[in-house]
């Protein structure tokens, strides 16, 4: 039997000021299965994608394909998940865009010629070919956000974990990342507060409060739940209130 | 927002862009160093340099008024230290003028210094342009590192060159949220709102790198930043760097006899 994409019991995290922001999650998510982590300004999506990363020591277990997110498999960890963080700014900080996509494969040791290849590939898939030499500060910021997406892809991971993949962006550009991610398959964890993205990106959704999982189901549930939806301080996806105004 | 980029044309494609930067730095800075050490009385021998640079500066395919309008920015620095030089050094007086007890005077020495000076001083500005104009500021790091500058170093002025404008742009951001709420401010009001926006951009800027930290461990990041070695030092490179430099040895040697 293949162990889960993603396995995790009871974590519990607060950060060093004494914020509690985790307070004791558990759940699993299957090999292929997409995401959406959706919830409040400070529910905590941000921390928990940052602790399945291993970017934080916290009590409790996780597992990526069976291993430990512990210091002594981090190496490995990070070749199966990948990070897409908010903002781009934080993960494009090379002079160029090459060296930006080829950082993770040089840092896994590839050889050149495999790092150049997976450059390309990685910027082809985000519809960037031939980006490789301008300047992240050249770029618009669906660009950055594309080629955010292309960092992790060039590391060949199998899971992706992306914060709020749709601010700060103009709806064309917005719109083009959702198809992108209808099309990707790979496992992907999306922690927004875009619910509409959530619902066309995702078939499996969890409703993250004050640290806790308030709900688990099927996108297509509980995104049309009003009450629960309510009782979380969010609201319908934009696309069935306008139906229930009719 | 949009920012007059250092390195507006450092991306064109010309024998020089192309260059490897190692080479290309050493080639300027001898280039340079030929130059300074031409002593005043010797005016005559500035112009095959002069015609060198221009060669240089054309071959870039950079238009040109671009290039005189970026070099002379430089200029009035350049004159406002060497503006007192005529009227300090000491030697026979050209012109002379008397305002009560204080007499100002130009020397013949003196003036002949400002002209050596300032020709100088174009000369080497140029040949910076030329650098400029040529080489992306990240190439510029490769070269200093291929002649055993500290990573430290290198790496740090990098990542301080791609953040410049994302910090400028958040201080154009909060500025301008300041000045939208701040109306007819006292002033003790404005400069206590202005010592807090600074203290906010350094702690933004202090989480953003620990943000940037965690995307680079993320990506297997472990201590030491590997980069592919793009550019190969080839024999044109060093053909190249070594025909401008002998030119220049060779004008100077000969023109000064
Ligand atoms: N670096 C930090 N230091 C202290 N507290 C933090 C830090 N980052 C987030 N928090 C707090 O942790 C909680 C969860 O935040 P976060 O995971 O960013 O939520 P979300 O991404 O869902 O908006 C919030 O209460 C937030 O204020
Ligand atoms: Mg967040």
């Amino acid at each position: 039997m293949t162990p889960p994409a993603v396995q995790v019991n009871n974590l519990r995290f607060s950060y060093p000021d004494g914020t509690p922001a985790l307070n004791g999650i558990s759940f699993s998510i299957a090999p292929g299965e997409r995401v959406a982590l959706v919830g409040p300004n400070g529910a905590g999506k941000s921390t928990l994608l940052i602790l399945l990363g291993g970017l934080l020591q916290a009590d409790g277990a996780i597992e990526i394909f069976g291993s430990s997110v512990i210091p002594k498999n981090l190496h490995e960890i990070r070749n199966k998940i990948g990070m897409v963080f908010q903002d781009p700014d934080d993960q494009l900080f090379c002079s160029t865009i090459f060296d930006d996509v080829a950082f993770g494969p040089l840092n896994m040791r590839r050889p050149a010629e495999e790092v150049r290849q997976r450059v390309a590939a990685a910027l082809e898939q985000v519809g960037l070919a031939g980006f490789e030499h301008r300047s992240a500060f050249h770029l618009s910021g669906g660009e950055k956000k594309r080629v955010s997406l292309a960092t992790a892809l060039s590391m060949d991971v199998d899971i992706l974990a992306l914060d709020e993949p749709s601010s700060n962006l103009d709806p064309r550009t917005r719109r083009a990342i959702i198809r992108w991610l209808q099309k990707c398959n790979k496992t992907l964890v999306i922690a927004t507060h875009d619910l509409d993205l959530a619902y066309e990106t995702t078939n499996r959704t969890m409703i993250l409060q004050s640290g806790r999982i308030m709900a688990d189901g099927p996108t297509t549930e509980i995104l049309t739940n009003r009450e629960l939806l309510e009782h979380s301080n969010l609201e319908l996806p934009l696309q069935f209130q306008q139906t229930e105004n009719r | 927002m949009k920012h007059e980029f250092l390195d507006h044309h450092s991306c064109g494609h010309s024998f020089f862009h192309h260059m490897h930067p190692g080479a290309k730095l050493v080639m300027v800075v001898l280039f340079i160093f030929t130059v300074v050490t031409i002593e005043p009385g010797q005016e005559r021998i500035f112009l095959p340099f002069a015609v060198l640079l221009l060669i240089g500066l054309l071959a870039t395919r950079v238009p040109i008024l671009h290039t005189l309008a970026k070099g002379l920015k430089v200029l009035p620095f350049v004159l406002m230290i060497t503006i007192f030089v005529p009227f300090l050094k000491e030697g026979e007086p050209v012109w002379n003028l008397q305002i009560g007890p204080l007499m100002i005077q130009i020397t013949d020495e003196g003036w002949k210094l400002f002209y050596n000076i300032i020709l100088k001083a174009n000369i080497a500005i140029f040949s910076v342009v030329f650098l400029n104009l040529t080489t992306p500021f990240h190439h510029l790091l490769k070269g200093l590192q291929s002649f055993g500058a500290p990573r430290i170093i290198t790496d740090t002025l990098a990542v301080a060159y791609r953040y410049l404008f994302v910090i400028t742009d958040e201080k154009d951001r909060m500025l301008l949220a300041r000045r939208s709420r701040l109306i007819h401010p006292s002033l003790s009001l404005q400069w206590k709102s202005l010592s807090q926006l600074i203290g906010v951009l350094f702690l933004r800027s202090y989480e953003r790198g620990e943000r940037m930290y965690q995307a680079m461990c993320m990506r297997g990041f472990n201590g030491v930043i590997v980069n592919l070695d793009e550019y190969m030092l080839q024999k044109k490179d060093i053909a190249a760097a070594c025909l401008v430099v002998l030119t220049a040895l060779l004008l100077r040697i000969c023109m000064s006899a």
